[in-house]
């Protein structure tokens, strides 16, 4: 990477992290390490972690398989396990508060890489999931239930099985799910992956039409660069484990997003300097890694 | 069964007893040896109103056998399931029992509770014990990490988590272990009959090979057959009705 692309991107940083006030952030990581232990090493998998999210944005998270995408996701899920294996340094705040505080919360909804439709119950039975746990099944969740089905086109499956739908299917059926435990806070692991092109557009406009309509704040993991920039705020690019923030990249598309979008100069510009900061961590990696070995 | 499957059995069965009897004439084999299809019929209507009772004995046996090592082996199953513990501790017992084998048992039981229902039943469940206990465990350990951080990020209880996706999770297995069972059960009870009994297949078996009455021993082998398959559909069938996600 040239000396002048570094520039750029140290600027991309300053100006997308502005200062922001507590009430405006919803996610705030600040100086977050984890590693954890298997039976031979212990694995480093964040390092110095810090960025923060203001309300109703949309990020999205991209790096390398393995980097620790996902482990940002289920530590803001409150997912990872705490025992003698994992450690976790720093500190992470949801809503201004720290996240032991947060929970039980119902501040966070989560969708999972895999949609996580439960085979033994119907799409509504599936949907409802969140107030069946808080023992709160009522005609108002239900209707609730029923507009959101209604709007991703589900509403006429609600009594198929979840394993009569198609991948694309289950996908809008979990993040309706997702919505009604909470729209304030939506974490998508990987939600257009191994989907075909037809239907990772299906997706992609109901999520852009929950973005318009809850202003839901979204954390989105994804390995598809295109499909990142043209349905987040920003994008936070992370670095080969032991992952830290490389670059924090602002997308200035105009709201709300379509495919059209695709086609513009501030498409391909974001989606340049992503594919710039990912190969220069790579390269910064592998020279790491040779001189380690020398 | 499908209908290719049935099919099958109706042109292949008649074929294979027709050159059965054909060879039985053929060669003059002895009946004490093999006796014919011809034979096993007359001798099925001669002893007709004891092979209900025998059948119906061993039935009772099994079925009481299958309920009680099920009930066991689920229990236990889910209490390993919520337990590390428990499981350390019950496992080297259950495989113990296990790699017994039922015949080195049953004269035991015998001599310990004598020669009435109590024996038969018991190493029926003792059969059914195990199949029961492994598929349940591995049914509730097996749930996909991505449903319980579905659950957890839900903020749900553990017994939340067992009860709408644990357990039904679990039942495809259960099932599995409960087809086996059932065929073990049958086994188990005509096992513990050999060893000593007033009545049922096992007993009846005996008495019939004591007497070298080869046809008879026939029937009941045919009996404890049928039975086996009748219990095996049984279960099944209400293994389908209750699982309906699984095609």
């Amino acid at each position: 990477m040239c000396r002048s692309d570094e520039l750029l991107f140290l600027c991309l940083m300053v100006e997308s992290m502005g200062e922001q006030s507590v009430g405006d952030t919803s996610v705030c990581f600040s100086g977050v390490s984890f590693s954890y232990q298997t039976d031979s090493e212990q694995v480093d998998v964040l390092n110095n972690l810090t960025f923060s999210i203001p309300k109703h944005q949309v990020c999205g998270l991209v790096g390398p398989s393995g980097c620790g995408k996902s482990t940002v996701l289920k530590i803001i899920a409150d997912l990872i396990p705490k025992n003698q294996r994992t450690h976790m340094a720093g500190t992470v705040r949801v809503f201004g508060e720290r996240l032991e505080n947060l929970r039980n919360g119902g501040y966070i909804s989560y969708v999972p890489q895999n949609p996580s439709l439960f085979p033994w119950w119907t799409v509504i039975d599936n949907v409802m999931l969140p107030y069946r746990i808080a023992g709160n099944i009522s005609a108002v969740g239900f209707s609730q239930a029923e507009e959101l089905l209604r709007k991703v086109g589900l509403w006429e499956f609600r009594n198929s099985k979840a394993t009569e739908l198609s991948v694309g299917m289950q996908r809008r059926a979990s993040i309706v799910r997702a919505l009604l435990y909470s729209s304030d806070l939506m974490l998508l692991d990987e939600p257009l992956a191994s989907l075909d092109e037809m239907t990772r557009e299906e997706i992609g406009i109901v999520l852009a039409g929950i973005q318009s309509e809850f202003k839901t704040t979204t954390i989105m993991v994804s390995h598809d660069l295109s499909e990142t920039v043209l349905f987040c705020d920003r994008v936070l690019v992370l670095s080969p484990r032991p992952s830290r923030l490389v670059v924090d990249i602002p997308i200035n598309l105009s709201r709300p997003r379509c495919f059209e979008h695709r086609n513009t100069d501030t498409f391909f510009l974001a989606l340049r300097d992503i594919r710039r900061a990912l190969a220069s961590a790579a390269k910064r990696k592998g020279a790491e890694t040779t001189t380690g070995v020398q | 069964m499908n209908g290719k499957q049935l099919l099958f059995l109706a042109v292949s069965l008649p074929i294979f007893l027709l050159a059965w009897e054909v060879v039985c004439r053929l060669f003059a084999v002895p009946s004490y040896l093999i006796p014919s299809p011809g034979e096993i019929f007359t001798a099925t209507y001669q002893v007709k109103d004891e092979l209900f009772v025998h059948t119906g004995v061993t039935f009772l046996e099994a079925f009481l056998g299958f309920g009680l090592g099920s009930l066991f082996g689920v229990t236990l199953g889910v209490l390993c399931s919520f337990s590390k513990n428990i499981e350390t501790m019950l496992m080297p017992y259950a495989i113990a029992l296990k790699t017994i084998p039922i015949v080195a048992i049953a004269p035991l039981l015998t001599i310990w509770f004598g020669t009435n229902f109590f024996p038969k039943i018991l190493l029926a469940a003792l059969t059914c014990f195990f199949p029961t206990l492994i598929n349940t465990i591995e049914g509730l350990k097996s749930v996909p990490q991505d449903y319980i951080d579905v659950f957890n990020s839900m903020a749900s209880s553990e017994w939340q988590i067992f009860r709408w996706l644990r357990w039904p999770n679990a039942l495809p297995y259960i099932f599995s272990g409960l087809k086996i069972a059932t065929v073990f059960a049958v086994i188990g009870a005509i096992v513990a009959e050999f060893a000593g009994a007033m009545s049922g297949i096992g007993f009846r078996l005996l008495i019939a090979s004591y007497q070298l009455e080869t046809a008879v021993l026939f029937v009941y082998i045919i009996a404890s057959s049928i039975l086996g398959i009748c219990c095996y559909g049984v279960v099944c069938l209400v293994g389908r009705l209750i699982i309906t996600w699984e095609k």
